[in-house]
């Protein structure tokens, strides 16, 4: 038994320095975040975070769209998410992303056919557009965009 | 068990739990700062792509409520901002900022903004650039151009 010692003290040590690691990692990793900016003030602070790690989804977000309509309809699921936690003035930001990946939804559909989507497609986006102040939301004007955001991913 | 053998566990488990958790507290640390500056780094970016588009195909009301939001977005992050490098870095983004103000204003008739808003943007240009001297035309190229190259990424 007391050879074992050693050898189990080793193995407590081990251990309790594995839960006070990510223990500590995460406590301090929560603190860090909540207290950023905090050379602002507390309100302007806290507006500051929540923009920021807005910014920051909507961009990493907006990276992995692939161009095929399962892909994009991920995104709108998850860019869904993003605007109900976004402050409403960056909402036009996230509205602009949506039209984008509407149209190109319509355009995926209607290159397969799926002539029903493709409209429905379209239209959701000409409605994102036209509340942006677009001034042309044809149809014309949105296959071009959508035909811009689609040449731009594949040659990403 | 014996009390020195519960003793020896328990330092074990102490020196353990201490040790870790200064490793933990310090690479939390790292992590958070290294997050911070990429959502921080976002901000300009997104704001000023998005401010970019409606310049190009809204209407002229659409397209400065897009640019002065980029504009209150970069105020914030100037307000935060806690080293020079980051804070030319800011000049750079006004600067555009408030050309293109000045350009949705010379498209919208108003003589008088649209002169506040290129004053603003020489301003914030000659911030860390004194004896440059640049013409109104000058900025508002370079800034079309600019936008130029973005569309073609």
């Amino acid at each position: 038994m007391k050879r074992a010692v050693p050898y189990v003290a080793l193995v407590i040590c081990i251990g309790c320095g594995y839960l006070g690691y990510f223990g500590a990692a995460r406590i301090a990793y929560q603190y860090k975040q909540s207290t950023s900016f905090s050379s602002l003030g507390k309100q302007d602070a806290e507006q500051l975070r929540e923009t920021a790690q807005m910014t920051s989804a909507f961009a990493l977000s907006s990276l992995l769209i692939q161009n095929n309509p399962s892909s994009i309809q991920n995104h709108v699921t998850s860019l869904a998410k993003i605007r109900s936690k976004a402050p409403p003035e960056l909402w036009p930001i996230l509205d602009l992303r949506l039209a984008k990946d509407y149209a190109m939804m319509a355009r995926l559909e209607q290159q397969i056919g799926d002539s029903r989507a493709a409209t429905e497609h379209r239209q959701s986006s000409e409605v994102l557009l036209r509340s942006l102040g677009w001034q042309d939301v044809s149809e014309n004007a949105v296959t071009d965009l959508a035909d811009a955001e689609l040449r731009s991913r594949m040659k990403r | 068990m014996t009390r020195a053998i519960k003793i020896t566990f328990s330092l074990a488990a102490v020196i353990g739990f201490g040790v870790g958790a200064v490793f933990g507290c310090y690479r939390a640390a790292e992590s958070s700062g290294y997050m911070q500056s990429e959502e921080v780094m976002s901000i300009p970016s997104v704001a000023s792509n998005f401010a970019s588009q409606q310049f190009q195909h809204a209407d002229s009301a659409h397209a400065r409520q897009a640019v002065l939001l980029e504009i209150k977005l970069l105020d914030q992050l100037q307000r935060a901002a806690r080293d020079s490098s980051s804070e030319s870095q800011l000049e750079l983004a006004y600067t555009s900022a408030y050309t293109r103000l000045a350009m949705i204003e010379e498209s919208a008739g108003q003589t008088e903004a649209e002169r506040r808003a290129m004053d603003e943007a020489k301003v914030q240009f000659n911030r860390n650039r004194p004896n440059r001297e640049v013409t109104d035309e000058q900025m508002k190229n370079a800034l079309k151009e600019w936008d130029a190259a973005s569309d073609r990424l």
